[in-house]
């Protein structure tokens, strides 16, 4: 009965660590994935303009098949990234994601207007030149 | 002789080894269930970490990776019909709705994978710059293998399917309580085994 009672205690144990873990992971590993095949592609601090996806298109889950995109997978410890774009008329956004999928900025024409737009993505910890007039 | 000597390891290798299975199969159950909402619409997670948890994370993961703050777009995921019945790619289904309080959106039906449906028709979703619009204010949609006039979202193959609606720039109203959009009937056409 003891014994029956301890191998009960470690099953549960063990699972329920093993549930939180795997929830915990789960987003980490898909960013991951992501980073690995945009990376693979475009390189690091270096945008890449995917063509709208199709049925074959395996880079991210529930591909928008209507939409426009440019990717850019940096790492930028100890400086800053400057994005500069010329945007379109019309509905644009911007967002900056975590590794762990969180996002950590979101803009678009409804902040910045239109024409050319420029971005300067830091770190807490680096500073940068920031224009008075900027959004920041 | 390593098993034979040591029938404890082995034993509780096993017991560790099932915690592990017990435990990741019913986190990835837990992921993929779509959280309980208003029926059929589901509306997404919010993306903010102060906002959202790890299994809104994980959700959004699997089904949403590099989507839009919810601020700036709220998705709607279906998998059930109005009876609550699983999509699946060998039906046809009419989806019957409103124009949810958004500068556009879009509906886009993926197959069981996440990924878009490979058909000869190369269609794989209407938006409000294209859908027609009834006098009465409603949009319809046809979904499933058979081809139909007008809006129509073809499935190939056997399996669950998903619809997702995308709200770009939704309304201040529809921002601050996603479950308020619209009503969506999605009707069975026809037997379906």
């Amino acid at each position: 009965m003891r014994r029956l009672l301890i191998v009960a205690v470690v099953l549960a144990v063990v699972s329920v660590t093993a549930h939180i873990l795997t929830v915990w992971i789960t987003p980490r590993l898909a960013m991951r994935v992501t980073w690995d095949r945009i990376t693979e592609q475009y390189g690091v601090n270096n945008a890449g303009r995917p063509p709208l996806p199709t049925a074959a298109s395996r880079s991210v889950a529930m591909p928008n098949p209507d939409l426009l995109h440019a990717v850019c997978a940096f790492d930028i410890p100890n400086g800053y990234l400057r994005v500069k774009a010329r945007v379109p008329p019309g509905y644009w956004s911007l967002a900056v994601y975590a590794m762990n999928t969180d996002v950590l900025l979101s803009t678009n024409n409804r902040v910045t207007g239109e024409g050319l737009v420029e971005f300067l993505i830091a770190p807490e910890n680096v500073t940068v030149p920031v224009p008075t007039t900027s959004y920041v | 002789m390593f098993l034979r000597a040591s029938p404890r390891l082995l034993f509780w290798l096993v017991v560790i080894l099932l915690g592990l299975l017990v435990g990741a199969g019913s986190a990835l159950l837990v992921i993929r269930k779509a959280p309980s909402s208003k029926e059929p619409w589901i509306a997404g997670q919010p993306a903010r970490s102060e906002e959202g948890n790890s299994l809104a994370r994980a959700r959004k993961s699997l089904c949403c990776l590099l989507a839009p703050d919810h601020r700036e777009a709220i998705y709607y995921r279906v998998e059930k019909d109005s009876r609550s019945r699983p999509l699946r790619a060998e039906c046809n289904y009419q989806v019957v709705g409103r124009s949810p309080d958004a500068r556009w959106w879009s509906l886009t039906i993926y197959d069981s994978d996440f990924f878009l449906i490979e058909t000869r028709f190369g269609r794989h979703s209407v938006n409000s710059g294209n859908v027609e619009v009834n006098s009465d204010g409603t949009y319809s949609v046809s979904v499933g293998p058979s081809q139909v006039k007008g809006a129509w979202l073809p499935t190939r193959g056997e399996g669950h399917i998903y619809l997702l609606l995308r709200a770009y720039y939704p309304g201040t109203a529809l921002a601050a309580q996603p479950e308020g959009a619209p009503p969506t009937t999605i009707r069975l056409v026809g037997q379906c085994a």
